[in-house]
Formats: C-alpha cells, structure tokens, sequence
C-alpha cells in the first residue's frame, strides 16, 4: 500500500479539525462554590473547596480564639473549623443556623469554614468575572479582587490563600 | 505475628474543663496536691476559659522537666490505636495557646488534647 492519503483519512483529519476549532470557540469556565455566610453571598474558587460537610457541632479547644470553634472529625481525619466572617469584616456568625463546612485547602493551610448554606455549586465562564468594584468595602478589598454574576446579582470571589493567611495573622 | 502498630498507653486527665493526656512513659506517679503547682506547668494561656473549681487537686509527677503538673479527676490509663492520633490541624498549630499541643485524638468519650511533655 502506498503512502497516499484515503478518503477515510481525508475524513478523519478534517474531523479532528472541526474539532479542535470547537474546542477554541468554547469559553474557558472555571467551578465556584457559591454560599452564604452572615446573609450574604460569597463565592470561592472549586479548586480550594476539597468537601461540602453538613453542619456539626465542633469539639471545642481551650485556649483558641473565638473563631477557631473547633475540630470536626471528618472520614477518619480531624479537621478544624473556623469562622471567616471577621477576616472580611463582618460580625462573627450566630453559634446556631449554619448548615455548612466547607473543607478549603490551600499550599498553606486546610481547614473547615463555617457557613451559612451552600447555595450553588456552578461551571462560570470566564465573561461572567469581573474585577471587584471599588466600593467593595475596605475589608473586603485585599480578599476578593474579583466579583462573580450569579442569578443577576455580584458575587465576591474571596481569595482563600489571602483570607486564610488574614485569618491566621488574627486579622479579625 | 501482626506488623501493625499497638496501641500507645495515655494517661488522661481534666484541667480547665477539657481532656488532656500524656503518653504513659513520661508519668511516674500521681498524689494529692499539697501545693499549687508552679505557674510554668500551665496548660493554657491567660485567656483560656476559667479553671473549674476542683474538690481535690492532683499532681502528676513527670519523669521530665517541668517535674510534675497538677490535673483534676478522673486519671485514667488508657490505650489510644495508632490511627486515632491526629496530628494538629494547622489552624490549631498557627492560633492554638495551649502549652505542649501535640496532637488529638477523637473517641466516645470526645475530644482527648494529647500534649507533649517536653514542650510544657
């Protein structure tokens, strides 16, 4: 058999071709977890967010700041739990109503987040970012440079390396 | 013959309303109190929750500087299976007060703070 193209190959790259020009006109997306926390909405990129645990009561440690509440035992590892709220400068969340954990993990720290409720779990494409308005308020402005528009509204993108590494300073 | 690892013996101990425990081998004896013990064998910070009172304090002597620390009822031995010792989450490692924090441990009776007794 010579080396001469046949109609099957012919067919095959002109397929492979199509192909890889659908791949370039799609939108690159990226998943956010998309919660509640002191009735607001916040979003942080899926990437950090390693699991979505129901809320339970944490096993309080003496001798932690009030927002370290605890540690939660979670498929066979111990894992603490804290809350953000103070780190972007909201009041300290109510001991009863949460629904949530988020397991965030970063190249410096993992732990649990007390939340609200998890209200979505969604693949956003890249047009729907935008850079985080002025008016985002002072505590806010080094932890969310994005904003995120879901169901009509903006959506803070908090930047967990930077809120944990705020949290553990005691920026509270 | 099993190459899994055994069970390591704690003694635990209440102090400020929590368990605490420290591996066996470091504990020599346990008598009453006769005296407070000294401010360096502190468990927590100043700003820990307040020491319940205790009826009958305790003293634990320790085969290891800081010699002894005084603990409340009840002292008990026991043993803890390798994978039910944590190590410490890193919120607790980077936040956490607590003199000679080492690990956890969860079990039925809770959360158990296991310390380290050279680090107290």
């Amino acid at each position: 058999m010579g080396d001469k193209a046949t109609g099957l190959d012919l067919a095959l790259a002109a397929r492979a071709k199509e192909r890889t020009a659908i791949e370039d006109a799609e939108e690159r997306t990226a998943a956010f977890v998309v919660f509640e926390l002191a009735g607001e909405a916040f979003a942080i990129e899926g990437n950090y967010i390693k699991a979505v645990l129901p809320m339970t009561e944490p096993f309080r440690v003496p001798a932690c700041p009030p927002s370290l509440e605890g540690v939660v035992l979670y498929q066979g590892e111990i894992e603490s739990v804290i809350d953000i709220s103070g780190v972007i400068g909201r009041a300290p969340l109510p001991k009863a109503g949460s629904r949530a954990i988020l397991l965030g993990q970063t190249d410096a720290m993992r732990s649990g987040i007390r939340v609200d409720r998890v209200v979505d779990v969604a693949l956003v494409p890249e047009s729907a970012l935008a850079d985080a308005p002025k008016t985002i308020g002072e505590a806010l402005r080094d932890k969310a440079s994005k904003v995120v528009e879901r169901r009509g509204g903006l959506v803070p993108v908090l930047d967990l390396p930077a809120v944990f590494a705020a949290w553990e300073r005691g920026e509270e | 013959m099993s190459d899994s690892p055994r069970p390591l013996e704690f003694v635990t101990f209440r102090r400020e309303g929590a368990d605490f425990a420290i591996e066996a081998r470091w504990v020599r004896s346990l008598r009453p109190a006769a005296e407070p013990a000294p401010p360096a064998a502190g468990l927590a910070a100043p700003a820990a929750t307040p020491a319940a009172p205790t009826a009958t304090p305790l003293r634990l002597a320790l085969a290891i500087e800081p010699g002894a620390i005084e603990v409340e009822r009840p002292v008990e031995l026991v043993a803890i299976a390798p994978e039910n010792l944590h190590p410490l989450p890193p919120a607790l490692t980077a936040r956490c007060a607590i003199r000679g924090l080492k690990a956890l441990s969860i079990g039925g009776g809770g959360l158990l703070i296991l310390l380290d007794p050279k680090q107290l």
